[in-house]
């Protein structure tokens, strides 16, 4: 085996097209070497995956990023050992990829396995999953609500905030990207409406809840007013200033009480009566010790869903609770994470087939690796409204900042990351097509007029004229051979 | 050819493929293809041309059916994407409709909308619904609809009104912008004293954008003494005039008991989504859809003028059950009959719910297949004195009863050498203008049934049709302007 050639930027080897698997020796005389390759983005590329691995014992694989420059490091991908990991291209842009050795050299044996994939770009059912991301510049995902399997990544703002409208229209802040935070509107296919309310810029996260029809109300995390944005991206001319800042809001389905509250210990989930802009009475009162997290939801039925987290240093505990619209405790549904798992940072999501019959909880923790360290780690579970049985479940890995998990075996390729809105998908949205097939399409035969003789050949889209396939006959003569006519 | 003796062909009658070639009639041929029929001969087919110019919006084309409205007609296209077009003159919108894995679809207009369901050609697609399409574009959507999920808030008014003295029970039904009515709401009671109105409050407001109205019902007076708490157990009936448009939540009414007249009984056990099925068709101004995922033998039917309105409890006719599925349904002539493959049945409404309706057993050894009954130009209907049905033992005439022999009887071979699991590839059209009964075959050719000397097995004439491209799909549009749907060549 001769001395690995693909030492430098300069050298590097190409990767080619995605799929592809890699495999290399890179010990030669004694010297463990770096290695290098290089990576075209195709024109179909959106997120591509790529897992450097050696072994889990000696050679373990470092991996870097490095633009097109071959110096400029690319989204913070340094140095990542043995972790898959998922990275947005821009089609034709050109990616090295740095493998070392993390033990230096020499080690042996140093055989280097280099995977890289392209994302799915699959049809997307109602009811799937849509987690944007918390990184800038990485890109939101769509998870099956079977499996939680990707199904496609989008480009979308990177925030915190978001919930999405019965026709699929939805909203997203970019509070996790650069100045200013605006809210973001999307249609149902993922495009850009546009981005008409700038709320303020603090740690605070901002709220946005949508009334589960036409428009989303949004809580400015600096001034604790509260606008409303429509579906069309047009701001409402009628505020709301609350007496706080709000980390969780919901409106009622009418439109006539705002459930808020400021999510600070002991601090109760409050009413707001949108129509006289005045204080109600409190919902509830807050679980002793227990503090109101981002998302609470109104369900179709008036009832609301609250997480109450009790933040304790060391293990976080949730308390989800369903209440009658008088405050009345409904149902508290009770979680079956397991105790690695735990965390403060719960989202939810209405359920996309029937808001009062299930809901989605997403939680997330770490998982210990079995190699080294803790593993992120999510768990979704959809919840039957009516009896608080658990309809679906599922865990994922996380990609946080495109780092996937530090795993001895089965290493995903793609996930989400771990603290963002979380919305169910409202409109299916088509897989890639397969492709046309020459001189398909509609056609129409076009007959004789009058006297006149119709159309004497075929037009087709693809091959223009063609003559009509050989028109005969043939007909059989008694004591004779068959005969064309 | 020496000793040869012209043999003059007055009248040529087409394809012959029945039996020995030397049992050919010497005015058929053994073996034709491409030919049309003119008055004293024949001569090359039509060409064709592309329907939509430069616009290639659309392709691999699977199905397309005429969709008639009332400001004109259009050509609903589904492609191997899965997706369903709209095609208005040279005008694509859509995709209307997608749905993963729909390889097929049913389709019957109504009312001026489209019912769409997809299936796989077999029966309807499990977990899919029908969907309804309003034909200006916008994107199709589930027919039916879910009921409201809360109750009103109810009170005695103070104002003189005209509610009578007893219990009331009143809720709400949804009113999509179909016309369809949900089922009726939870129930809430209310003890009127008399001569007074009741306030109503907290109607319940949907969030879908197709509910526009909501209704108000309530039952007559309940004797306090009688009344078993039962909330669902009594008649309503729609409050006249107690309407309101989704999202007004208040609402002041005031009746006599005798001014309730129109029961809302009927909305009870409605479907909320309709389960997809693999054929649609009508009946008395009913939809009837056959073959569901889950029951394949299950024809449902909703009630008259209200497609979208279908009791799963007695809205069901079931064919007799052998394990195929239900192929075909089609009125005629007073009577709806149901198919499958080699089955026929008779259903005759009785006037009363579809699930009562007597049943008889037609023919055992003849049905047809999904497409298999000809529809006439372009108006999805069909003739009035006969079916034209394909079976696999061939076309047949039908008028109550097959028509024995069969129209296809000289080409019985042909028929015959079709691929049998393919027969939900087959279409039939009719066009009486030109005389010519239009058939896709299992291989993605056509055949060809001239009639104008007479719609009878001896007289009609035969042609096999091929092209350059496979024909998944035909339509009569603009009266008899025949459109192919090709999926083209795989590149």
């Amino acid at each position: 085996m001769p001395a690995p050639t693909n030492i430098d930027a300069a050298s590097a080897t190409n990767v080619g097209t995605l799929p592809a698997t890699i495999t290399q020796d890179v010990n030669f005389g004694g010297t463990t070497y770096d290695v290098w390759y290089k990576y075209t983005a195709a024109s179909n590329d959106d997120v591509v995956s790529f897992f450097a691995y050696g072994n889990i014992a000696d050679y373990l694989a470092s991996i870097s990023i490095w633009e097109s420059d071959g110096v400029t490091n690319y989204l913070n991908i340094y140095q990542q050992i043995n972790k898959p990991i998922q990275i947005p291209v821009t089609p034709g842009a050109l990616y090295y990829l740095q493998i070392q050795s993390f033990y230096g050299s020499p080690v042996s044996p140093a055989i280097l396995t280099l995977t890289g994939k392209q994302s799915p770009r699959l049809a997307i059912p109602i009811g799937s999953l849509l987690i944007n991301d918390d990184t800038d510049k990485f890109f939101a995902i769509v998870l099956s609500a079977t499996d939680g399997s990707a199904l496609r990544f989008y480009n979308l703002v990177n925030g915190e905030a978001g919930d999405v409208l019965p026709s699929g229209i939805f909203a997203l802040t970019n509070d996790d990207q650069g100045l200013p935070h605006k809210v973001f509107i999307y249609s149902a296919a993922m495009v850009l409406i546009g981005s008409a309310l700038t709320i303020g810029s603090s740690a605070v996260r901002p709220s946005i809840r949508g009334n589960g029809n036409d428009k989303f109300y949004v809580a400015d995390p600096v001034t604790g007013v509260i606008s409303t944005v429509s579906s069309a991206n047009v701001v409402g001319g009628t505020t709301w200033t609350l007496p706080t800042i709000a980390r969780t809001i919901a409106p009622n389905r009418n439109d006539t009480i705002l459930y808020w509250s400021r999510g600070n210990v002991n601090d109760p989930m409050k009413r707001w009566d949108l129509v006289n802009n005045i204080a109600l009475s409190d919902l509830v009162a807050a679980p002793t010790g227990y503090a109101a997290r981002f998302d609470t939801l109104v369900l179709a039925n008036g009832d609301i869903l609250i997480t109450w987290v009790k933040l304790t240093p060391s293990a976080p505990t949730p308390l989800f609770r369903q209440y009658n619209p008088d405050g009345t405790l409904v149902r508290t549904f009770l979680s079956t994470l397991a105790s690695d798992i735990n965390s403060g940072d719960l989202r939810l999501a209405i359920n996309a087939e029937d808001d009062s019959s299930a809901f989605w909880l997403w939680d997330k923790g770490g998982i210990v690796s079995p190699v080294s360290g803790y593993n992120l780690r999510s768990r979704f579970i959809k919840f039957k409204v009516s009896d608080g049985s658990i309809l679906t479940t599922f865990d994922e890995f996380i990609f946080q900042a495109g780092l996937g998990p530090y795993l001895d075996t089965g290493w995903p390729s793609f996930g989400s990351s771990k603290s963002c809105p979380f919305l169910v998908m409202r409109v299916a949205i088509a897989g890639p097509s397969l492709p046309k097939n020459a001189d398909s399409g509609l056609y129409k035969i076009v007959p004789s007029s009058g006297s006149g003789s119709g159309k004497t050949s075929d037009s087709l889209y693809d091959s223009g004229n063609v003559a009509i396939p050989e028109p005969f006959g043939t007909t059989y003569l008694s004591g004779e051979s068959s005969e064309n006519g | 050819m020496r000793g040869h003796n012209p043999v003059i062909i007055e009248n040529f009658n087409g394809l012959w493929k029945r039996g020995g070639e030397d049992s050919t009639p010497p005015d058929h041929f053994v073996d034709c293809d491409n030919i049309q029929f003119i008055h004293g001969g024949f001569r090359s087919r039509d060409g064709i041309d592309t329907f939509l110019g430069n616009n290639t919006t659309i392709n691999n084309i699977v199905r397309m059916y005429t969709f008639v409205q009332e400001s004109g007609q259009s050509v609903l296209v589904l492609d191997n994407n899965n997706n369903i077009y709209d095609v208005q003159g040279t005008t694509v919108l859509g995709p209307i409709l997608h749905v993963k894995d729909m390889t097929d679809f049913a389709f019957v207009s109504m009312n001026g909308r489209a019912y769409l369901s997809p299936s796989n050609g077999i029966t309807g697609l499990v977990g899919e619904f029908i969907y309804v399409y309003d034909g200006a574009g916008a994107a199709a959507r589930r027919a039916g609809g879910a009921a409201p999920l809360t109750a009103p808030v109810v009170v005695n008014s103070g104002t003189a009104g005209n509610v009578e003295l007893g219990i009331h029970v009143f809720s709400v039904v949804y009113e999509t912008n179909t016309g369809f009515l949900t089922s009726i709401g939870p129930a809430v009671m209310i003890d009127a004293p008399g001569g007074k109105k009741v306030d109503i409050s907290s109607i319940s407001v949907s969030g879908s954008a197709s509910v526009t109205k909501v209704h108000i019902v309530a039952t007559r007076a309940i004797d306090p003494l009688f009344f078993t708490g039962d909330l669902t157990g009594y008649q309503f009936y729609f409050v006249p005039g107690a309407i309101v448009t989704n999202g007004t939540t208040t609402l002041s009414v005031s009746f006599f008991d005798s001014e309730l007249l129109d029961s809302a009984d009927h909305l009870q056990d409605l479907y909320e989504s309709i389960p997809a099925v693999v054929g649609l068709g009508n009946y008395h101004n009913r939809l009837i859809g056959y073959s569901t995922h889950s029951d394949i033998s299950l024809c449902i039917v909703s009630n008259p003028g209200e497609p979208e309105a279908i009791n799963q409890i007695d809205g069901l006719l079931v064919f007799p059950l052998d394990g195929k599925p239900i192929t075909n349904g089609q009125e005629f002539r007073d009577v709806l009959y149901l198919f499958k493959q080699t089955k026929t049945n008779a259903w005759t409404d009785n006037g009363d719910v579809p699930s009562s309706w007597p049943m008889t057993l037609l023919d055992q050894g003849i049905g047809a297949s999904l497409h298999g009954i000809a529809t006439v130009l372009d108006s999805g209907g069909v003739n009035v004195d006969y079916l034209e049905i394909t079976d696999y033992s061939g076309i047949f005439l039908f008028n109550g009863a097959y028509v024995r022999p069969e129209l296809s009887w000289k080409i019985k071979d042909f028929w015959l050498a079709l691929a049998r699991n393919k027969f939900n590839k087959i279409e039939i059209k009719n066009d009486p203008i030109s005389q010519t009964l239009y058939l896709v075959t299992t291989d993605g050719n056509m055949l060809i049934g001239d009639y104008s000397n007479g719609m009878t097995p001896k007289e009609i004439r035969w042609a096999p049709w091929s092209f350059t491209i496979p024909v998944n799909s035909i339509a009569l549009t603009d009266t008899n302007t025949l459109l192919i749907g090709s999926s083209g060549i795989p590149i």
